[in-house]
């Protein structure tokens, strides 16, 4: 075990080590896919906003909290969400407005240091919604969002599944 | 993704900081692999695991660079470590110290030191200006990195 408990000398004072270079970028493709047809197109392609409780996340998974409900771990992000708000996204959002979720269906790493998810919002789900915004969601704990962005305003109807590409690249 | 060492030494008799150093450190390109796969769920399995457990010095010299996969020239004790965190400046932070004992490492030119993740990837390295150890002096090497 570490000897850290040994010494408790005093702290040095704090330092000025702040700076605001992103560390985290990502990236969502939001494709339409006609079901009927298998007609696709790109609706959507943007930058998101990291929210801060991604790296708040990122930080206890450096240091192995992994099991912040349960007993297997949870700490990971495991689904895309759609919402209805279009207000502009900021550092601090922590949720999505009358949330519709997806699962993501496949998780590859195009780089060592990026992570794409992939899910897909089904023809069945979310019809009559108007969407504006969506965010990556870890499973656990609560608040849930990783990242957000919104887009102008789309009504999701059961002709189409919207495809989601969300890539995330760790600089 | 960002990471400071600071080093502090101690008079072993008065347990009293004697100096003290920040160095910005190198994260390597490994840890930012183990990180994409940890925020998909993939945290590795038990004996391999991807988090950072240890720190681990050094006598090399060597720049470090974000390619490093060991120390140059490592040697023992290597120091389990556990995290504690914090949130400063609109940043949060997972910390990690270890400390060289009056009694531990004397007689090495310490230059270098690492964190360790538990399947062994070398997460960051730093290296420094000579710590010659001895009794007299312990050593603290406070380890901060950004979330």
């Amino acid at each position: 075990m570490s000897d850290k408990n040994k010494h408790h000398p005093p702290q040095s004072p704090p330092q000025n080590i702040e700076d605001h270079i992103p560390e985290i970028k990502g990236k969502i493709v939001l494709t339409a896919k006609n079901v009927k047809t298998g007609e696709k197109k790109v609706i959507h392609e943007d930058k998101n906003m990291v929210v801060k409780n991604l790296r708040y996340n990122r930080v206890r998974l450096l240091g192995g909290s992994f099991l912040p409900v349960g007993d297997s771990p949870t700490r990971y992000i495991g689904q895309i969400g759609f919402g209805t708000s279009g207000t502009a996204e900021t550092e601090d959002d922590s949720s999505l407005t009358g949330m519709v979720t997806a699962t993501i269906g496949t998780v590859t790493y195009p780089a060592s240091n990026s992570v794409k998810f992939t899910g897909t919002l089904g023809s069945t789900v979310g019809n009559g919604v108007v969407f504006r915004e969506a965010g990556l969601l870890f499973i656990a704990p609560a608040p849930y969002l990783a990242t957000r962005v919104t887009f102008s305003a789309m009504e999701k109807s059961s002709m189409w599944q919207w495809e989601v590409s969300w890539t995330l690249i760790l600089l | 993704m960002k990471g400071f060492l600071e080093i502090r030494k101690i008079c072993a008799k008065t347990n009293k900081i004697i100096s003290s150093e920040i160095h910005e450190n190198t994260i390597t390109s490994a840890l930012r692999t183990q990180l994409a796969h940890m925020l998909a769920g993939d945290v590795g399995s038990s004996g391999s695991m991807k988090y950072i457990d240890r720190m681990q010095f050094g006598s090399g010299s060597l720049a470090e660079t974000a390619a490093d996969q060991y120390l140059q020239f490592p040697i023992t004790p290597i120091k389990d470590v556990t995290p504690s965190y914090s949130y400063t400046g609109g940043y949060y932070y997972v910390e990690f110290e270890a400390f060289l004992e009056a009694d531990e490492a004397n007689g090495f030119p310490i230059q270098e030191a690492g964190l360790l993740c538990e399947d062994d990837t070398l997460a960051a390295r730093k290296t420094f200006n000579t710590v010659d150890k001895t009794n007299e002096y312990i050593f603290g090497f406070r380890w901060k990195i950004r979330g």
